[in-house]
């Protein structure tokens, strides 16, 4: 299959401001704003709060502590850890403000994402894996997130913070806070030339693991062929590359984390002696007090940390709008079926099919189908005969419209498939699938499928279609816990389930793809009873692999390679000595006996 | 803890390493907490009276101590790390070593993705336990150590102060570091839940849009979200609550530092401000480490987990092995004989292969033919060892399989399997693959015989063009003859071919078979095929329906039976013609 018109996952990972995202993003804010407000209020006050500390330790020692106030400290000290006490409630809502919109928004996205995908034909879903479009539900959302929470947040929260700690040491004492700011930009230095070199080491990292994983799981899924040839000891002798590959990648991101804490550490204490040395000489001189000396070592302290942070979220928020792109790409998609203007809805279908010239391709140049016409009235059963690659599956996916012909009309009841109501022609056909699919939950709930039966007509369907006396053999009925994909059923047992699924919908046209896979005699003796029990009263369409199917329908179409080469009865059919009787005598014969 | 007993041999060979590095936590540490305690003589100093060349002499004390610190620290974190990184490859590499010695119906029974999250995740896990959780654990010991010494000998009374803080601290961190550890695995299984409900939903599209389920999915998917944002979001509240909660003791804390040292200035006068400089210092210094606490413990855990799984991995001894006493043989000659062989796959119910008996004398042709899964290739893998069977006796030259050598045995086999499973390197070392001495003349020969000589020009670097992983570059026909060419340059006594030309063209396909009928003149064949060109000339046909022999012969035999072979060959032909037919 092409993958023309899907979503591609690695390009536009290099932008970094786009508006248009941007604002697109800011709308899903848009119902939280209040929250929001709140929050970057509570940011702004906490930030300024938080600086205080400092000060009024400078308060406290040089106006109560030097003067022997004990009574003025007491007070002071309670103000304090008020301080403490306020800013860390003020924290602790705004993050849980944050993170409540962050994950509200999530959640929307992720809904609306979900509704989307519904809305997509099978065409979509044919050239999109299954796998990416799961991603860009979970991660590419949860990473897109982060825009919010750890990302615009977090560095407006630290820009705020920087200005009121040089603020406030300016206001303080000039000359100490320009001796204090000298290390600024070694300290920026540092951080982004470590962050670059370290973002180059992680690469490295990963593009070896990644290299390393590869060949596991290659050797993993071939160890037959290693063991039948004996190659494994230079099978281990090259393993021994790949994994030291790793290591080494490994150890260069050691070295690099290595140097950069200590190195911060070391820029650090250089901060605190220039303060001790400007600020010492400056006490010495009875220029400033000593509690502006120790208030600006908890500055100097504090200065630190947005600063270093600051070059984290870059990469975060570059990230996040990578995953916004591609969530944004996905959501853009047009579903390619168009909804009739007008509906045509009709609450007694009759069942009557007719393919008039189709045409169709997945892809342009590729025919599946070419040019079938043919004629089902009401009540016929028909079966459909091939070899794999005939045709047979698509022509069935079209009388339901999961996709539309290129070419041609498909009726029902005299109404082109185009101009139907989806739901009302969706309520008069039933699809039966060779691979049965189950969903997790009970064997109930994979019958109705969540829509309204009562217990009685669940029974009553299982009984018809021979499911009841397996279903009342399970330790908890029809109450039993289906696991992945059923993967507890026979495929026999499967098959019975989804019959029972379709009568109890009762349709007026029944489409059934046969499962070729051999069960054992007595569930295909099952099987095939229950089949004509489904059969009875409604138009039904077969893709038919057994025997007794052909013989019993009223009219048998013969595809090859997208044509439908030969119609009419078993007998009819046998006599024309054509195509079907090659595959009668290559498909059926043996069991014919 | 007793389950890390088992990493200790691996610390073995890094002995030096791993004391150096314990060492250089201790010194770092020394030197880190010795430079609060000389801030505090130089703010003390401005108070008594210091001289210019006093600040100076306790700046440079500072700034060198810090350096010193800094590069112990620098050279802990290179070592202790540096270690657990090497015995994490050491690690895997057994680990990997370990994989080239478990039997096929190991691999039968486990998935890949499994075996890779041992390799890689769990191995990760202890590695953090003997890096980084043994480096903070020591590291953390050390520092509350010397701290407390220090600054006890400034103020035993706020050292109690301190005292009483840092547990506060370090039991805040682990409960709510539990908790946080709790809900998070509630969210991640909510996450998964929800990925599920996306998962099942796009891959049963069909069935969804046949039975209108759209709406019922969304449904369900909302009741999924909504689970997941209720977790997600007190997760969120959690984290919110923890560092703040953190910083209110810390705050309290030097709030008292600062009341109580100030009642000892005023009132006792037997406290300093460089005292108070220094404490707070000690705390801030403390308060890492303590929050380390937490995540440390989390560390064990997971690794302690990680490390169970790979023991019980560890543990799987091969069924299949070599004898105590393997029998050396002279030049192998290639007789092969099945006696009453009886074989049931583990975990199946009912026999692969019943009674299978038969004796192919050394240069003649076997030929097996049979419907999907009649027990065709079982025949094969019993006779390389893949598996041991349940009855009856295998034999090579007369004497039984599990009396070799396991490679001696293999080696006399060139296997070509149905599945050709090439690796992601150049077609040479594909061809060359299991092999120790060949000249280019066996690889001329090998590619001559594969007719995939035919192919090279159009490869871009020939021979040495790298083939993408699992061959996924070169086509089905291209693929088995590169099969084909492994299996023939290994000359052995037998040739074993499973079904090996089913994906290349019937002209090619006619050329390999007289090149293979040169090749095989001197050589025991055992040929399983679907195509009846390739058995039609053998010494003896065996037919296999469900596990059993059920008719034998030569071709012109089994074709005058009119039965199962007759039937199968009918068939083949039809099916033949209609590929054909448009």
């Amino acid at each position: 299959m092409s993958r023309r018109g899907s979503i591609h996952e690695e390009e536009n990972l290099g932008k970094i401001y786009d508006h248009r995202l941007v604002t697109r993003l800011m709308a899903y804010i848009k119902p939280y704003w209040f929250r929001v407000l709140v929050a970057v209020i509570l940011l702004i006050g906490i930030a300024a709060l938080e600086q205080l500390t400092p000060y009024l330790t400078k308060v406290a020692i040089d106006n109560h502590i030097v003067k022997g106030d004990f009574k003025g400290l007491i007070g002071i000290v309670g103000l304090i850890a008020l301080l403490s006490l306020v800013v860390a409630m003020g924290k602790i809502v705004q993050a849980i403000l944050t993170s409540y919109v962050g994950e509200r928004v999530m959640f929307d996205l992720r809904r609306e994402i979900f509704h989307h995908l519904q809305s997509l034909s099978l065409r979509f879903f044919d050239r999109n894996p299954v796998g990416r479009l799961v991603t860009r539900n979970t991660s590419d959302v949860a990473t897109l997130s982060e825009i919010f929470s750890s990302g615009v947040v977090v560095i407006f929260g630290d820009l705020i913070t920087l200005v009121f700690i040089v603020a406030a040491m300016l206001m303080i004492n000039v000359q100490l806070a320009l001796v204090s700011f000298t290390v600024v930009p070694l300290l920026v230095l540092v951080t982004f030339l470590s962050r670059m070199k370290l973002r180059d080491a992680f690469r490295g990292v990963r593009v070896k693991v990644a290299a390393m994983t590869a060949f596991m799981q290659e050797h993993y899924s071939g160890m037959r062929i290693i063991q039948l040839f004996n190659h494994q000891k230079k099978v281990d002798d090259r393993f021994a590359e790949v994994n030291n590959d790793t290591k080494f990648a490994h150890l260069r991101t050691v070295a690099l984390f290595s140097i950069f804490f200590p190195l911060i550490e070391v820029i650090g204490a250089l901060s605190t002696v220039l303060i001790l040395l400007r600020g010492g000489f400056l006490v010495l001189d009875d220029a400033i007090t000593i509690g502006v000396l120790v208030a600006f070592f908890q500055y100097a302290e504090r200065f630190f940390r947005p600063i270093r942070e600051l070059s984290e979220k870059y990469n975060i928020f570059q990230a996040g709008l990578a995953s916004a792109e591609r969530v944004f790409n996905l959501l853009d998609t047009e579903p390619d079926m168009m909804e009739p203007v007008n509906p045509h809805a009709s609450s007694t279908v009759k069942g009557e099919i007719e393919f008039k010239n189709v045409l169709f391709e997945y892809n342009k140049g590729e025919e599946i189908l070419h040019d079938i016409s043919f004629h089902v009235k009401p009540g016929e059963t028909i079966a459909i005969v091939g070899s794999t690659g005939a045709g047979k599956t698509t022509v069935a996916n079209l009388i339901g419209r999961f996709y539309d012909t290129t070419g041609g009309n498909v009726f029902i009841d005299g109404v082109d498939v185009r101009k139907w109501d989806r739901d009302a022609l969706m309520h008069s056909i039933c699809y039966v699938h060779q691979d049965v699919f189950m969903f997790n939950g009970t064997v109930r709930d994979n019958i109705t499928l969540g829509d309204e039966y009562s217990d009685d007509q669940v029974i009553e369907a299982a009984k018809t279609v021979n499911a009841d006396r397996f279903i009342q053999q399970l330790p908890q009925g029809y109450h039993e816990q289906g696991t992945e994909r059923g993967a507890t059923f026979s495929t026999g047992q499967r098959q019975l389930l989804s019959f029972a699924r379709a009568l109890i919908r009762n349709p007026r046209i029944l489409i059934l793809d046969e499962a070729t896979s051999s069960v054992d005699s007595e569930t295909e003796f099952l099987i095939q009873q229950a089949m004509e029990r489904l059969q009875k009263g409604r138009t039904s369409i077969v893709i038919a692999h057994r025997l007794s199917t052909i013989m019993n329908a009223d009219r048998i179409l013969v595809f090859h390679k997208g044509r439908l080469c030969e119609a009419g009865s078993h007998t009819n059919l046998l006599e024309r000595r054509g195509i079907y009787h090659r595959l009668f005598q290559l498909q059926y014969s043996h069991t014919a006996a | 803890m007793t389950v890390f007993k088992r990493l200790l041999p691996y610390y073995a060979p890094y002995r030096a390493l791993v004391i150096a590095g314990l060492l250089f936590v201790v010194i770092t540490n020394i030197f880190k907490v010795v430079g609060p305690w000389i801030m505090r003589n130089a703010v003390n100093g401005l108070e008594t009276g210091i001289t210019a060349s006093g600040l100076w002499r306790d700046a440079g004390l500072i700034m060198g101590t810090a350096v010193v610190s800094g590069i112990f620290r620098y050279l802990m974190r290179k070592t202790v790390i540096g270690v657990s990184r090497h015995i994490e490859y050491d690690l895997r590499q057994n680990l990997f070593r370990h994989f080239l010695t478990l039997d096929t119906s190991y691999y039968d029974r486990s998935r890949i993705g499994d075996l890779l999250t041992r390799s890689t995740s769990d191995i990760e896990q202890v590695r953090m336990v003997i890096g980084p959780a043994l480096m903070y654990t020591v590291n953390t010991f050390f520092s509350l150590a010397f701290s407390f010494v220090l600054m006890t000998m400034i103020s035993p009374l706020l050292t109690l102060l301190v005292a009483v803080v840092v547990p506060v601290i370090a039991g805040l961190v682990f409960w709510v570091g539990k908790r946080i550890h709790k809900k998070s695995t509630e969210t991640q299984e909510a996450y998964s839940d929800l990925s599920a409900v996306v998962q099942e939903n796009l891959s049963g599209m069909r069935v969804v849009k046949a039975f209108r389920q759209e709406a019922a999915q969304e449904e369900l998917f909302e009741e999924k979200n909504q689970k997941y944002f209720k977790h997600s979001f007190s997760l969120g509240v959690l984290q919110a609550v923890f560092f703040p909660s953190v910083m209110i003791v810390f705050g309290v804390a030097v709030a008292g530092i600062l009341l109580l040292g100030g009642y000892l200035i005023i009132e006792r006068d037997s406290f300093m401000i460089g005292d108070f400089v220094a404490f707070i210092t000690y705390l801030m210094m403390l308060t890492w480490p303590m929050i380390s606490i937490g995540w440390v413990v989390g560390l064990f855990q997971r690794g302690a987990a990680s490390q169970a799984r790979l023991d019980a991995l560890f543990d799987i001894v091969p069924e299949i092995h070599d004898p105590e006493k393997p029998v050396v043989p002279g030049e192998f000659r290639g007789t092969v004989s099945f006696k009453d062989v009886t074989f049931t796959y583990p975990q199946a119910e009912t026999a692969a292969l019943k009674d299978i008996s038969f004796h192919v004398p050394e240069g003649s042709t076997l030929g097996i033919v049979g419907r999907v899964g009649s027990g065709k290739s079982t025949i094969l893998s019993l006779l390389a060892r893949l598996y041991d069977p349940q009855q009856g006796s295998i034999q090579l030259d007369g004497i039984d399989i599990s009396g070799y050598k396991v490679n001696d045995l293999r080696d006399q086999f060139a296997y070509v399997p149905q599945d050709p499973l090439l690796f992601s390197t150049s077609l040479r070392e594909n061809i060359t693959f299991g092999i120790k001495d060949f000249t280019e003349q066996d690889i001329e020969e090998a590619l001559e015989i594969s007719r995939l000589i035919q192919d090279i020009p159009d490869f871009p670097d020939g021979l040495n063009t790298e083939i993408g992983e699992r061959g996924i570059t070169l086509s089905g026909g291209q693929k088995q003859r590169v099969a084909i060419a492994r299996a023939v340059i290994r000359k052995p006594p037998v040739i074993i071919l499973d079904d090996a030309l089913s994906a290349v063209d019937a002209n090619t396909e006619e050329r390999i078979l007289a090149n293979l009928k040169t090749f095989m003149n001197n050589r025991t064949a055992i040929i399983v095929s679907h195509r009846f060109s390739s058995i039609r000339d053998a010494n003896e046909i065996i037919v296999l329906e469900e596990g059993v022999i059920v008719e034998r012969g030569k071709h012109a035999d089994l074709m005058d039976r009119g039965g199962t072979y007759t039937e199968l060959f009918e068939r083949q032909k039809m099916r033949e013609e209609l590929e054909k037919h448009v």
